[in-house]
């Protein structure tokens, strides 16, 4: 698949920061991003339509970012989806919650635009030997 | 570090987004102060600094994300239960979120940002490692002064701290502000007297160039009621083709039934068009009022702490929508009338105790719509306010003789708080009490097309209810006739219009009145109003609800209702009228501004020309 029609879903609650990760993708080349404010929002729109890519904030009302990554996991049809999770801490006991409920990545605040580069390359190249 | 730092749009959209989310956190700590150990609220607090850092990291506002660092830090242990919250934590915290709203106005302004007070962030550091904070006594009641001694505060050296901190020599000032103080008094906190070496006067003349530039100029609009107009704007695209169409036909020559009936059709399909296009547009301009409403909780907090009383505010209907314009024009008067309450209003509780009631006053604030009308309600459980008093209190300051005062009743003696000098308080509090506020509420409200009402029980409370458009852009008027000339009276004074008979105008020490339902109200012409001769006898009467008093405007006729689009008058500012509009067939008609007219005396012989016609 080509990258630019990659489609990503970025979902975070403060919406300055899915703007900020939406300018900081189309930087990257991808422009087809849509969003969603919640964990909850974005579980229904990811059942609903064919997306390539999540990236998530990890901490939101009505569903955090790791119910979100467990949810997607335990879903038959979304089970395969590449997650990447934001957060503003760098603690160990979160990188470790999240690779335990399977993140593809981890990345934290703020981060430019050659990081997240970087970590969807590895992603996306895993994903190649995998699939 | 970041792409984003020169940003200003996204700078712009942060700190609109940011703001109601500190607003939403403020909120939230006046709750926690009730229910300390509430953990969904702890969350919701901690996950709004957490958000506000997420953001400002990309912004590189370093400051801010130090201090949101901390804070967000603190309520985690709080939220853990490793940290208990007490008085003088919450003192700290809440010193904090004030800190960040300074920052929030320094950066909309500037690029450049100062790190925040360090003793704030020495506090917020001692109460994370779970050092004690001691309170300082008396912090609750002095009001902050330049000259406030240092408050000790265990046995730390601020001065010395904010050398090591920065490496600078200490304002003196700056350090000795007690961190307490911060919220209740805009210092300049978040700014280092060193940033700007020497100039400390034009620092504090910038301060208030800050406060200009804050007012926003962007607005957010929900994507279901843009989609709204453009659709409407389709509509009507699509109906002015018709039109065209149409007229083409009949400049040809065609003038069949056919065609004129399609072109009634036209015109009361764009009728509706317009008519729904502007509510569409409106509607954009529409914001919850709860914007407004969620600063205050906050304010009422502090003061309260600053007078040693006890109260709470309540809101309500906070979804109620206004046009964004007075949303903001809004705010003084409000503040003005919260600070009243809380100052004038609720006593304190020894008072209150005395009187049989609870400790803690409660002052309701509210809005709900009401038919076209928006109403706001602030009242109070306080002492409320006795019109003997008020009657004597003007009469004492020169602003009423005595006859004139006696002669007021009880609602219109109540309405002399909103003369320009009357103030109830002999002593001039540092909260309210300068007498320069009520009337500037009331000409801000008047500004907005809306009423200000009061009404008061001695000893159980005050209410002020504040009535305002839905918006400012078009005016219900009605439309009246002096001789031929039409004239627009705005429709929110109307009450009824009633036929005047001659035998029922009666004079009263030479005034014409009249009896409307066992009421006497005085009859005044709008000819005698805006000085034009009336040869005939007016046969109608418009009964006006002003501010003060009810009367009758006798006019010659009347032509109706008509929603208009005010201009106003450039240049040219004739007293009593508040603009012009055009009429449906395009002559121009005076809009007037009857509480300016009203308050003319004018000149009236309608008592001797009743009397010659009866």
């Amino acid at each position: 698949m080509s990258q630019e029609s990659m489609k990503f879903l970025v979902v975070d609650d403060f919406s300055t920061m899915r703007r900020i990760v939406r300018n900081l993708l189309k930087e990257l080349g991808f422009s087809n991003v849509e969003e969603a404010e919640d964990g909850v929002v974005a579980l229904a729109k990811l059942k609903s339509g064919s997306f390539d890519f999540v990236i998530s904030d990890w901490n939101m009302p009505n569903m955090t970012g790791i119910d979100l990554l467990r949810a997607i996991r335990a879903d038959a049809g979304l089970s395969g989806l590449p997650v990447l999770m934001i957060t503003a801490e760098a603690k160990k006991e979160n990188i470790i919650e999240a690779a335990q409920a399977k993140a593809n990545g981890y990345i934290v605040k703020p981060f430019t635009a050659a990081v997240l580069d970087e970590k969807l390359n590895k992603i996306l190249k895993t994903m190649e030997k995998v699939g | 570090m970041s792409e984003f730092s020169g940003d200003q749009e996204l700078l712009k959209e942060f700190l609109t987004e940011a703001g109601e989310l500190l607003a939403d956190v403020d909120n939230k700590l006046v709750e926690l102060e009730r229910r300390q150990d509430d953990p969904a609220l702890l969350n919701h607090i901690f996950r709004g600094f957490h958000t506000i850092k997420g953001g400002a990291g990309f912004l590189c506002v370093q400051p801010l994300v130090d201090l949101c660092h901390l804070t967000e830090n603190l309520f985690d242990l709080l939220r853990n239960g490793s940290l208990k919250l007490d008085p003088a934590l919450m003192d700290v915290i809440m010193s904090a979120t004030g800190s960040v709203r300074d920052m929030f106005d320094t950066l909309a302004s500037s690029s450049h940002l100062a790190p925040a007070d360090p003793a704030l962030l020495a506090d917020l550091e001692r109460a994370i490692s779970g050092e004690a904070l001691v309170m300082p006594a008396s912090k609750a009641t002095s009001a902050p002064a330049p000259d406030v001694p240092p408050v000790a505060q265990g046995t730390v050296d601020w001065p010395a701290l904010y050398n090591a901190l920065t490496g600078t020599q200490a304002p003196v000032e700056a350090a000795k502000q007690p961190a307490a103080a911060v919220p209740a008094a805009p210092s300049p906190l978040g700014r280092r007297d060193t940033d700007q070496p020497g100039a400390h006067a034009e620092r504090a003349g910038r301060r208030d160039t800050d406060k200009l530039i804050v007012k926003e100029n962007t607005i957010r609009i929900d994507t279901a009621r843009l989609d709204q107009v453009l659709n409407l704007s389709g509509e009507i695209g699509l109906t002015k083709n018709r039109l065209t169409c149409l007229r083409t036909n009949i400049m040809q020559g065609e003038t069949s039934l056919e065609v004129f009936r399609a072109l009634d059709e036209a015109v009361s399909q764009l009728d509706l068009l317009v008519g729904d296009l502007q509510n569409a547009v409106m509607k954009t301009r529409m914001q919850p009022v709860g914007r407004l409403f969620q600063k205050y909780p906050r304010m009422a907090r502090d003061l309260a702490r600053q007078l040693g009383k006890e109260l709470e505010l309540e809101l309500s209907g906070e979804e109620t929508e206004l046009d964004k314009t007075m949303v903001e024009e809004l705010n003084d008067p409000l503040v003005h009338l919260v600070r009243n309450s809380a100052d004038h209003g609720i006593e304190s509780p020894e008072d209150r105790r005395a009187a049989g009631k609870p400790d803690k006053g409660t002052v309701r604030l509210s809005a709900r719509q009401a038919g076209d009308h928006i109403v706001i309600e602030i009242s109070d459980d306080g002492r409320g306010m006795r019109p003997d008093v008020l009657r004597r209190k003007a009469v004492e300051k020169g602003l009423l003789d005595i006859e004139a005062a006696s002669a007021l009743d009880d609602r219109q003696a109540l309405h002399l708080i909103f003369m320009p000098g009357f103030s109830t308080k002999d002593e001039v509090s540092s909260v309210s009490g300068r007498g320069v506020g009520m009337d500037v509420v009331k000409s801000n409200i008047q500004k907005l097309n809306g009423r200000i009402d009061i009404s008061s029980e001695p000893g159980a409370g005050t209410r002020i209810s504040i009535s305002l458009p839905l918006t400012l852009a078009i005016l219900p008027v009605l439309v009246v006739r002096v001789g031929e000339q039409p004239f627009a009276v705005p429709l929110s004074m109307v009450r009824e219009i009633i036929p005047i008979r001659a035998r029922e105008v009666q004079a009263v020490s030479g005034r014409a009145t009249m009896v409307v339902r066992d009421e006497v109200l005085p009859v005044r012409t709008l000819s005698g109003l805006i000085g034009w001769p009336q040869p005939l006898q007016p046969r109608y009467g418009v009964l006006l609800q002003a501010s003060m008093s009810s009367l009758v405007l006798a006019v010659d006729s009347f032509i109706g209702r008509d929603d208009v689009v005010i201009k106003p008058l450039e240049q040219i500012k004739p007293k009593g009228v508040a603009g012009a509009t055009l009429a449906g067939d395009g002559s121009v008609v005076l809009v007037l501004d009857m509480e300016t007219l009203l308050s003319e005396p004018g000149h009236d012989d309608l008592a001797t020309l009743f009397a010659q016609a009866a």
